[in-house]
C-alpha cells in the first residue's frame, strides 16, 4: 500500500483565492439561509403583508394567490404573514432552548473532564439514565407538570439537554488534559480554575459548538412538536408547529395552512445543518 | 529452471483522474515473468511498483484507467471481462499484501477467509474445504491448525498473520503470486522466515512470484531477476546478480549507494540527493535527470528507451556505458541472513 | 461470548435500579402534588388526604420507595386514576402496539438506509450521492408530525391505500394499519443511519481487506455483504441502539397523529390527565425497553465484531 498512487483530491485552480472562495460551500449556504431568516425574524412587520392575527371572514380558506401567496386559514388570516411572524418565535426557541444547555453543559463537562475519577463515574451514570429515557417523553412529562408554554419548555429542555454538551466537552477536556501545555500550566502554579477555563476549555469547545448548530435544528423540531401537541407556544400566537396543528383538519381541502409552515421548518433545519457541517469542515481544516 | 514465459506485460499504463488532472502512475511498463522464477520490482515510494503489481489484475481503485497488454495463458487481462477476471484472481494469480493486520478481515474467522477462496475457485465440498484449509495452515507452518482455523486475525501474532495471508492466497493453487512488500512490516527475524517460506513454496508448488520491495537486501536474498522502477517506468532490468554487480542505470547505482553493506570497505552511506518527482511534475527527458550525476542535455530532452544492454539485460539510460564503468559495487547482503540462495 | 452476555446482563441490574430511583425521584421532586392535580382547585382537605393515602404518599420517603420497588417486582403497579384499570394491564395492552410500531420503523429505516448508503458511498461525490444525501438532509429537517400529516393526507385520505388511523384486528391488519406510521417514524432515523453508514462504507472501501478480498476473485456481491457491509454496520449498529430512545419519543407523536392506541398515546393522555401511576409505570417500562434494546444491539455488535468480547 505504500506507494499506491491515490490521486490527491484535486484542487481546482482559482484565479483569486479570496477568503470567501475558500469557505466550504455548505457553510456559505447555511449562512445565507440563516442570515435571511434572522433578518425576517427581527423585522417581521417589514416583510409580512398582513397582520398575522387579523381575522378576515370575507377571505377564509383562500388558496394561494397574488393577494395571499400562501393562502389564508379558516379565520381568513394570511398564512404567509403568520409564517413570517412565527419565525421570530421559532428562532427564539432555537436559541433559548439551547443556550442554557450549551453554557451549563460546557462548564460542567469541563470540570468533570478535568477532575475525572468519582465525578466522571457519577456523570457517566447520569448520561446512561438520560439516554435511557426517551428525550421527548421526558420533556413532555416535565412540561405537563410545569404547565404548557415556551418558558416551561426551555426549562424542560434545559434540564435534560446539558448532558449531551457535557459529555462532548468532558471527553475532549480529558484528551487535552494529557497534553503538555496543561502540565506546563500546573508547573507554573496556575490555579485549577485558570487551567480549566482559560486553557483547556478554549481548546476543547469546538465539537460542542458544532453540536450546538445541530441542536438548534433539533430544538426547532422539538419546539414545533410541542407546539403541535399544545404544550409549546400557545395559540393564537403564530408558531410553525401550532400552525401545522391548526391546519391538520383542513389537509384534504386547504393543504396550504399546514404545508407552508412545514416548509419553513425544513428550510430552517437545513440552514442549521449546513452551517454545522460547514463549521465542522472549517474548524477541522484550521486544525 | 525452465525459461517458459508465463506472464508477458507490454506497455502497461495506469492513470488516475481525467483531463488536465490526469496522473499517470505507471507508464508503458513491459516485462516477462518466467515459470518458477521470482521477479523483483524495486523502487522508492511513488515509483509505481505497487500500482504496476495491482494493475496486472486490474486491482485498482475505481476511476483508474489501465491500458496496454497483460498476457496470461493466451488471454489479455487488461481487456478480460470482469467475470473471467475473477476466475483468474485468486484462482490462478494470487496476491499478498504488506500489512496482514489490515489485509485480513478483522471480523471473520480465518477459516471463512480461506474457505471463501476455495469456494470461488474449486469444486470442493464443505468437508473437502475444511480438510484443505487445515492442510494449508500446515503448509505455511502454523501449528495446531485445526484449532486456529476458528480464530480471528487479532488472535495471531504478526508473523503468523502473514502466514495466514499466504495460506489464503495459496488456497487454490495459483501459478503466480503477486507479493506487495509482504515483509516490510515484520521484524527482521520474522521477515527472514517469511521470505524462506515463500521460496520453499515456490519450489514446492512450482509457481512464479512477482515481489515488490524497496529493499535491495531482500531482492538479493530471494529474487532471480529484478526490474528497477523510477517515476512509473522501468529503469533497468536483468538477473539480480548481474544488475547488482554492475548497474547499467544511474538510478540503480544510486540505490546501491544508499544500501548499508555488511563487511567490505566502509564508505560513507550516501543516499540519492533530492526526492522522487511527484506524478504531476515528472521532468521532461529522463525522469531521473535532476538527481543524476551523469545527466547531460540529452537526458533533459530525450526520454531514454529501454533497450538491450547485455546478456538478458535491458536499461533505459543514455549513459549506460559510463554508469557501467563506475567502480563495481559489492553485492549487498540481506540484513541478518546469510545472503542469497 | 457466554461470559460477555453474562457480564452485560449483570450490568443491566444497576441500570434498572437507577431507572427506578430516577422515576421515583422525578415524580416526587417535580412541583405540583398529585392529589390536588387529580381533584382540581375545589379539593377539600379530606379528599386530598384520602388520595394521598391511596397513593401511599402519606408514608415516609424510604417506605414509599420500598413500596415502589416492590410494586415493580410483583408487577402490581396500582390502578389508573382516570381509566380505573390496573396499570400493569394497561401496559400489557398498549406497549406491544408501540413495540410493533417501533420495530417496523426500525426495519423500514434499515431497508431504506442500507441500500441507499451503498449507492451513495459507491457513487461518492457524484450525482446519485448528492441526490440521496440532499433528500435525506431534507428528511432529517422534517418534524415527525408533519411527515405523518402529509403521508396521511396523500396515501390515506386521497389515494385511500392505507387506513387513516386506528390499529385494526389481527396481526396482518395491525401491520397494515401501522405501515404509514412506521414509515413516518422511520424517515429521520434512516437519514441518521444513512449518513453514518455511508461514511463507514467509504472508510471500509479503502481498507486493505477489501482489496485482498478482490484479489481472491470473490463475487462482487459477496464482497459487498460479507466484507464491506458487515464491517461498516458495526459502528452504525451502536448509533442504531442509541437512537431507540428517540424512536420511542417519535412514537409518542406518531401515535397522536395517526390515532393509534399505543403506549405513546397512553403516555400523553396520562400526562394530560395527571394519571401518576400510569406515567410512573409506563416511564419505567419504556426505560426498561430501551435498556434491553441497548443490550441486544450490544450483543449483536459483539457477534459481528469478535474483537469486542475480549
Amino acid at each position: 500500500m505504500t506507494d499506491t498512487a491515490r490521486p490527491e483530491t484535486p484542487v481546482p485552480s482559482r484565479g483569486r483565492a479570496g477568503l470567501l472562495s475558500r469557505l466550504p460551500r455548505t457553510f456559505m449556504f447555511g449562512v445565507l439561509i440563516l442570515g435571511t431568516l434572522v433578518l425576517i425574524a427581527i423585522f417581521p412587520e417589514f416583510f409580512a403583508p398582513y397582520d398575522p392575527l387579523a381575522f378576515d371572514y370575507s377571505a377564509v380558506l383562500q388558496p394561494p394567490s397574488a393577494a395571499h401567496p400562501f393562502g389564508t386559514d379558516n379565520f381568513g388570516r394570511d398564512v404567509l404573514s403568520r409564517v413570517i411572524h412565527a419565525s421570530t418565535i421559532n428562532l427564539q426557541i432555537a436559541i433559548f432552548a439551547t443556550i442554557t444547555p450549551f453554557v451549563f453543559g460546557t462548564l460542567l463537562g469541563a470540570v468533570v473532564g478535568y477532575v475525572g475519577g468519582i465525578a466522571e463515574t457519577i456523570f457517566g451514570r447520569v448520561v446512561d439514565a438520560v439516554i435511557t429515557f426517551p428525550f421527548l417523553v421526558l420533556v413532555i412529562a416535565i412540561v405537563s407538570v410545569l404547565g404548557p408554554g415556551l418558558v416551561n419548555m426551555y426549562i424542560a429542555v434545559g434540564l435534560v439537554g446539558w448532558v449531551f454538551y457535557a459529555r462532548i466537552i468532558a471527553a475532549e477536556v480529558k484528551v487535552q488534559k494529557r497534553l503538555d501545555y496543561a502540565d506546563a500550566g500546573r508547573a507554573m502554579g496556575y490555579t485549577h480554575t485558570r487551567i480549566v477555563f482559560r486553557h483547556l476549555l478554549p481548546n476543547s469547545v469546538t465539537p460542542a459548538i458544532v453540536y450546538w448548530m445541530t441542536d438548534m435544528a433539533l430544538a426547532i423540531l422539538l419546539g414545533s412538536s410541542l407546539g403541535y401537541l399544545g404544550l409549546g407556544a400557545q395559540p393564537p400566537a403564530a408558531e410553525w408547529g401550532v400552525q401545522i396543528a391548526e391546519g391538520k383538519n383542513f389537509m384534504a381541502t386547504a393543504w396550504w395552512i399546514s404545508v407552508f409552515p412545514g416548509i419553513a421548518i425544513v428550510i430552517t433545519g437545513l440552514g442549521f445543518s449546513l452551517l454545522g457541517d460547514g463549521l465542522a469542515d472549517l474548524l477541522r481544516t484550521r486544525k | 529452471m525452465s525459461s517458459e514465459t508465463v506472464l508477458s506485460v507490454r506497455g502497461l499504463t495506469a492513470s488516475f483522474g481525467q483531463g488536465d488532472r490526469k496522473l499517470t502512475a505507471v507508464n508503458g511498463v513491459s516485462f516477462d515473468v518466467r515459470k518458477g522464477e521470482v521477479l523483483g520490482l524495486v523502487g522508492e515510494s511513488g515509483s509505481g511498483k505497487s500500482v504496476t503489481l495491482r494493475a496486472l489484475t486490474r486491482l485498482l481503485p475505481e476511476g483508474a484507467e489501465v491500458t496496454g497488454q497483460v498476457m496470461w495463458r493466451g488471454r489479455d487481462l487488461v481487456s478480460l471481462p470482469p467475470a473471467a477476471l475473477r476466475q483468474v484472481r485468486g484462482g490462478q494469480i494470487s496476491m499478498i499484501f504488506q500489512e496482514p493486520m489490515t489485509a485480513l478481515n478483522p471480523v471473520l474467522p480465518v477459516r471463512v477467509q480461506i474457505e471463501e477462496n476455495l469456494r470461488a475457485h474449486t469444486g470442493l465440498d464443505a468437508a473437502g474445504r475444511k480438510a484443505r484449509s487445515r492442510e494449508l495452515l500446515d503448509l505455511v507452518g502454523i501449528p495446531d491448525a485445526a484449532r486456529r482455523l476458528n480464530e480471528y486475525p487479532h488472535q495471531f501474532s504478526g508473523g503468523m498473520r502473514q502466514r495466514v495471508m499466504i495460506a489464503i492466497a495459496l488456497a487454490s493453487d495459483p501459478d503466480l503470486l503477486l507479493a506487495d512488500e509482504p515483509t516490510t512490516a515484520l521484524d527482521v527475524t520474522i521477515q527472514d522466515q517469511i521470505l524462506n517460506l515463500i521460496l520453499d513454496l515456490r519450489d514446492e508448488l512450482g509457481m512464479s512470484v512477482v515481489f515488490v520491495t524497496h529493499d535491495l537486501g531482500v531482492v538479493a536474498q530471494i529474487c532471480d531477476r529484478m526490474a528497477v522502477m523510477y517515476a512509473g517506468r522501468i529503469a533497468e532490468e536483468g538477473p539480480v546478480a548481474d544488475v547488482l554487480a554492475q548497474p547499467h542505470h544511474a538510478y540503480t547505482l544510486g540505490l546501491l549507494g544508499s544500501v548499508p553493506h555488511a563487511g567490505g570497505e566502509r564508505r560513507p552511506l550516501h543516499s540519492i540527493e533530492g526526492t522522487p518527482p511527484g506524478l504531476a511534475a515528472i521532468p521532461p527527458g529522463c525522469a531521473f535527470n535532476p538527481r543524476c550525476g551523469f545527466a547531460t542535455s540529452e537526458c533533459r530532452q530525450t526520454l531514454p528507451q529501454l533497450v538491450p544492454s547485455g546478456p538478458a539485460r535491458q536499461a533505459a539510460c543514455h549513459h549506460r556505458d559510463r554508469v557501467a564503468d563506475e567502480t563495481t559495487v559489492p553485492i549487498p547482503r540481506a540484513a541478518g541472513s546469510g545472503g542469497g540462495r | 461470548m457466554p461470559e460477555f452476555i453474562a457480564r452485560r446482563l449483570l450490568q443491566l441490574i444497576p441500570t434498572l435500579i437507577f431507572i427506578l430511583v430516577v422515576v421515583f425521584a422525578l415524580v416526587r421532586l417535580l412541583p405540583g402534588d398529585p392529589a390536588s392535580a387529580i381533584l382540581g382547585d375545589r379539593a377539600i382537605d379530606a379528599d386530598v388526604e384520602r388520595i394521598n393515602r391511596e397513593l401511599g404518599l402519606d408514608k415516609p420517603i424510604p417506605v414509599q420507595f420500598w413500596v415502589f420497588v416492590k410494586s415493580f417486582a410483583t408487577g402490581n403497579l396500582g390502578n389508573s386514576i382516570t381509566l380505573k384499570l390496573p396499570v400493569s394491564q394497561l401496559i400489557a395492552d398498549r406497549l406491544p402496539i408501540t413495540m410493533l410500531l417501533t420495530f417496523m420503523a426500525a426495519v423500514i429505516s434499515l431497508l431504506m438506509a442500507v441500500p441507499l448508503a451503498f449507492v451513495a458511498a459507491l457513487k461518492r461525490d457524484r450525482p446519485p450521492d448528492s441526490i440521496i444525501r440532499g433528500g435525506f438532509q431534507v428528511g432529517l429537517s422534517m418534524p415527525v408530525f408533519y411527515v405523518g400529516l402529509i403521508l396521511l393526507t396523500i396515501f390515506g385520505a386521497k389515494l385511500r391505500w392505507f387506513p387513516v388511523g386506528g390499529y385494526g384486528d389481527g396481526f396482518l391488519d395491525h401491520v397494515y394499519h401501522l405501515f404509514l406510521p412506521a414509515v413516518t417514524l422511520a424517515l429521520s432515523l434512516s437519514a441518521i443511519l444513512m449518513r453514518n453508514l455511508r461514511a463507514a462504507i467509504i472508510g471500509v472501501l479503502d481498507a486493505d481487506y477489501v482489496s485482498f478480498a478482490q484479489s481472491k476473485g470473490l463475487a462482487t456481491r459477496l464482497i459487498l455483504y460479507r466484507h464491506i457491509l458487515r464491517n461498516a454496520l458495526i459502528s452504525t449498529l451502536a448509533l442504531f441502539g442509541l437512537s431507540i430512545g428517540t424512536l420511542l419519543g417519535g412514537a409518542v407523536i406518531t401515535e397522536t397523529v395517526f390515532a393509534i392506541p399505543g403506549a405513546g398515546r397512553l403516555m400523553v393522555d396520562s400526562i394530560y390527565g395527571r394519571d401518576y401511576p400510569v406515567v410512573q409505570g409506563l416511564t419505567v417500562a419504556l426505560a426498561v425497553l430501551v435498556s434491553v434494546t441497548f443490550l441486544l444491539t450490544d450483543l449483536l455488535q459483539a457477534w459481528l465484531d469478535p474483537r469486542m468480547t475480549k
